[in-house]
């Protein structure tokens, strides 16, 4: 049984959840229980690592995860954000969920509507379905003037798009977007992507010019810079510094977790970490903005 | 001076991503090639609301790019450029460490990696009409050496172009124009 570390499962705690995960599932060869009953508050990054860890768990162990789920709204929320419909395809709920009323989620309207709920993409044509639905929900569920929504919408671009242009046939991504207050009542908008792809570190070593980057970490820091790539194009290599241009640009925070590795980075403190994280095949983004 | 138009709103008002850009660049080096030499063709950007980086990357970056290699005697501009595809695309080149001209009704400017010195030479040979190196030279008070420079880089850039005119003893003469 693995009880969360921390009643928020968000971007700056759910490496702790993969630590803990992988001891207890000796590096996920077993599957284990997971018991949310005490959980608080997930946000977009939480909901993505949580069904990309699900789904790992499933193919490494053999056998489906078992999830405990949290009663009242957080479980309500989660089933609006079309979590538990997507997770519920690696994992087992405790005690069952009624299909029905988890059919109807999607349906019902409560004190956190869902801005993107966590959406599966298969390929780069999907994308541009998802980005005008962002834009048109940043824009009238919440007012952002239109330069600020397509700045959103050209993050999302970059990241969704980097998923399929440097994986194969095959790789899947998924992509949430939500918008939260929190107790000083500042709101907040949260948006990621995760995938199950090669990951940037091996995707990068894969140039010659970066093979001595040994550290995951720091192949994720290096990949930040202009003009890194694993294709050695003059044109090439500034997508994600374009993002963390403009994730400067909004005072936003951005954290991205890759393999074994992980950056973070806070704009309105001017504060960059990176560090070492449990072992999870696949990339994810993590952007949250003042809203 | 001829300008053939291409509407890159064609393609839609959103542009995403570095697959689509491929084709629509092929689409626009297909007609880059087709031009006469001298022709100039102005990308219009009028329908378009937003465009992501890979795409401008893909698109304007390595046709520029390409541009004094493969088009070394075509020309490319923009024009209807929005204040909000201008902010993006002016990032986009700035870090490809390339240039380009932008119309938009009787004005110009430049985006891109463009200095202080350049904007300068641009605006004096914009205001001859044309000029050659010894005129811009005297024009901005410069020795011809320095001015043969800055007229090279930015006709490496593709901003301006050098036109033969006539001949004077024995030697041909070089005209500069935007």
């Amino acid at each position: 049984m693995v009880l969360l570390p921390d009643k928020k499962l968000t971007d700056r705690t759910f490496d702790q959840l993969l630590e803990e995960v992988a001891e207890a599932s000796q590096q996920f060869h077993h599957s284990v229980t997971l018991d949310f009953t005490e959980i608080g508050f997930v946000d977009p990054y939480g909901m993505i690592g949580l069904i990309l860890l699900l789904r790992f768990l499933k193919m490494s162990s053999g056998a489906s995860p078992k999830i405990i789920l949290p009663q009242g709204d957080v479980r309500s929320y989660l089933g609006r954000a079309a979590f538990l419909q997507e997770a519920a395809r690696f994992a087992d709920f405790l005690p069952p969920l009624d299909q029905v009323w988890l059919r109807n989620m999607k349906l019902l309207e409560g004190s956190t509507p869902s801005l993107l709920e966590v959406s599966l993409l298969r390929d780069s044509c999907a994308i541009p379905g998802v980005l005008n639905h962002v834009e048109n929900a940043l824009r009238d569920q919440l007012a952002y003037k239109k330069a600020n929504a397509l700045d959103i919408c050209i993050m999302l671009s970059e990241i969704s798009h980097n998923v399929f242009d440097h994986n194969e046939a095959g790789t899947i991504c998924y992509v949430a977007m939500q918008t939260y207050t929190d107790r000083q009542e500042n709101k907040f908008l949260c948006v990621s992507v995760g995938d199950n792809g090669v990951g940037i570190p091996d995707t990068l070593r894969t140039n010659t010019r970066y093979a001595h980057l040994e550290n995951d970490s720091d192949a994720i820091r290096e990949s930040l810079k202009k003009h890194v790539s694993r294709l050695d194009e003059h044109t090439r290599g500034n997508g994600l510094y374009h993002l963390l241009e403009l994730v400067w640009k909004h005072a936003g925070r951005m954290c991205i977790r890759s393999y074994a590795g992980g950056v973070y980075v806070r704009a309105d403190r001017k504060e960059e970490r990176i560090y070492r994280s449990a072992l999870l095949p696949g990339t994810q983004f993590g952007v949250s903005f003042p809203s | 001076m001829n300008i053939i138009e291409y509407s890159l709103g064609h393609y839609g008002s959103h542009l995403w991503g570095r697959t689509i850009g491929e084709t629509v660049r092929e689409n626009i080096e297909a007609e880059l090639s087709a031009l006469d030499p001298g022709v100039i063709l102005a990308i219009d950007l009028h329908d378009v609301e937003v465009m992501d980086f890979s795409f401008a990357s893909e698109v304007v970056g390595k046709i520029l790019s390409r541009r004094p290699v493969e088009y070394s005697d075509r020309y490319v501009i923009l024009q209807g450029v929005s204040v909000y595809v201008k902010e993006n695309l002016d990032a986009a080149l700035q870090n490809l460490e390339l240039a380009v001209l932008v119309i938009r009704n009787e004005d110009w400017e430049v985006i891109g990696k463009i200095g202080g010195v350049d904007i300068e030479t641009l605006q004096e040979l914009f205001e001859a009409n044309s000029a050659t190196s010894r005129e811009m030279a005297a024009r901005l008070d410069i020795s011809i050496t320095a001015v043969n420079n800055r007229l090279r880089k930015l006709a490496d850039l593709g901003l301006i172009r050098k036109t033969r005119a006539g001949s004077s003893g024995g030697r041909y003469r070089y005209h500069w124009l935007v």
